[in-house]
């Protein structure tokens, strides 16, 4: 089950209560609470009422702002190590994108699954660009990776952002229950979003993104033990990796990259 | 009563056919992903979940199973997001598939590989 830890929080009363209470009781509390979300159905945001939160100006951030750059769920900024002079693919994933949990799984699932190795890469990468910037990651996740990775890897990121709109049950995805907390319950999307539908649906690749929706919909299990191993040799199969590192081989995104190696630089 | 089915070293049995609009779509058997599917309010659709029990008989040998399918009356399939994990994972277990229906669609079978089952049974 999953558990809401701001509504759990919330429900004893606020951080200050939790705090002061011991072990046993905040486990009876916990249990308490799920079983109170068992019994009752979850009440999912209208469109309006997360647009309503998005009113308070005394949030820490927005929420498109990249995971580099909000504070995480204990509130504090993530540690930016130093990265090495010619960073490689693998280094970011090492420095910036870790735990990229969600990413490994995704790919992993794509591997067992036998799909071929440029979607592998592509579920690999479909979201790394959420360390920078989250609205329309799927373009700017294709523009991220466009200068180094095969022509299906960028289309099949590009445009799975869309496709996660979209059910299709002919390749096993649905439409998942979290958007209805993202998004809205009666969000639909907008029409740019359902112009590109359209357009990638008549599409002859349009499998290539719908692949990577498939695994992008299975790949939230916080129990999986992943790693990045097993996708080495598939990167340097298919990762043209720069000499003079990413970020500094003056390719149409090394600014992203460098972004990415800089999250403090002010300008 | 079902009667169980036996498709390669799996003795399965359906338990019901149910109607929903927010569905589990873990994998059988049931792993620890937590992802949930739904039908926006929007739809004209609805999840048909069939659940079925699974004992695993000693004649099982591991093997890649096709993803169930789900027929109407007039023998249209109806697919699933949801797989088949590791069969042998636990010696017996309870699982569940939801399918992507119109509302209302009258439904006749379900079937895993070469085993076919009756559900027109449970829509009365």
């Amino acid at each position: 089950m999953e558990i809401d830890r701001r509504a759990f929080i919330s429900s004893v009363g606020g951080a200050a209560a939790l705090a002061v209470m011991t072990s046993e009781q905040k486990a009876d509390a916990l249990e308490h609470y799920m079983q109170q979300q068992l019994d009752a159905p979850e009440k999912f945001p209208t469109v309006a009422e997360l647009a309503a939160k998005n009113e308070d100006l005394g949030r820490p951030s927005r929420r498109g702002a990249g995971n580099l750059f909000v504070p995480n769920r204990e509130g504090k900024l993530r540690p930016i190590e130093k990265m090495p002079d010619k960073p490689t693919l693998l280094d970011f994933f090492q420095y910036r994108f870790a735990p990229a949990n969600h990413v490994l799984q995704s790919a992993t699932r794509a591997l067992k699954t036998g799909m071929r190795e440029e979607i592998v890469l592509a579920c690999l990468l479909h979201d790394v660009v959420l360390n920078m910037i989250h609205p329309d990651h799927g373009w700017w996740g294709a523009q991220l990776v466009e200068p180094y990775v095969p022509e299906i890897t960028t289309f099949a990121i590009r445009y799975h952002q869309t496709l996660r709109f979209y059910p299709d049950t002919e390749f096993g995805y649905e439409y998942p229950e979290s958007y209805f907390r993202t998004f809205g319950e009666d969000y639909q999307p907008e029409p740019y979003l359902a112009r590109t539908y359209e357009w990638v649906r008549n599409h002859k690749w349009y499998e290539h993104p719908r692949l990577v929706t498939v695994n992008d919909l299975y790949s939230f299990d916080r129990n999986a033990v992943v790693a990045i191993d097993p996708f080495v040799d598939i990167i340097g199969r298919h990762f043209k990796q720069p000499a003079e590192g990413l970020g500094w081989d003056d390719s149409p995104s090394s600014h992203m990259w460098r972004t990415m190696i800089w999250p403090d630089r002010p300008l | 009563m079902q009667t169980p089915g036996v498709e390669n070293g799996l003795e399965i049995i359906v338990k019901s056919l149910e109607r929903a609009v927010n569905v589990s779509l873990q994998d059988c058997p049931p792993g620890d992903n937590i992802v949930r599917g739904v039908i926006r309010p929007s739809e004209n659709n609805e999840f048909a979940t069939v659940s079925i029990e699974v004992k695993v008989l000693p004649s099982f040998a591991p093997v890649q199973l096709a993803k169930p399918v789900l027929y109407d009356e007039a023998d249209k399939p109806y697919k699933t997001a949801q797989s088949f994990g590791d069969f042998n994972r636990e010696p017996s277990y309870s699982c569940s598939f939801s399918f992507r229906v119109p509302k209302g669609t009258k439904l006749s079978r379900f079937a895993i590989g070469d085993a076919s089952f009756d559900v027109a049974s449970f829509e009365k």
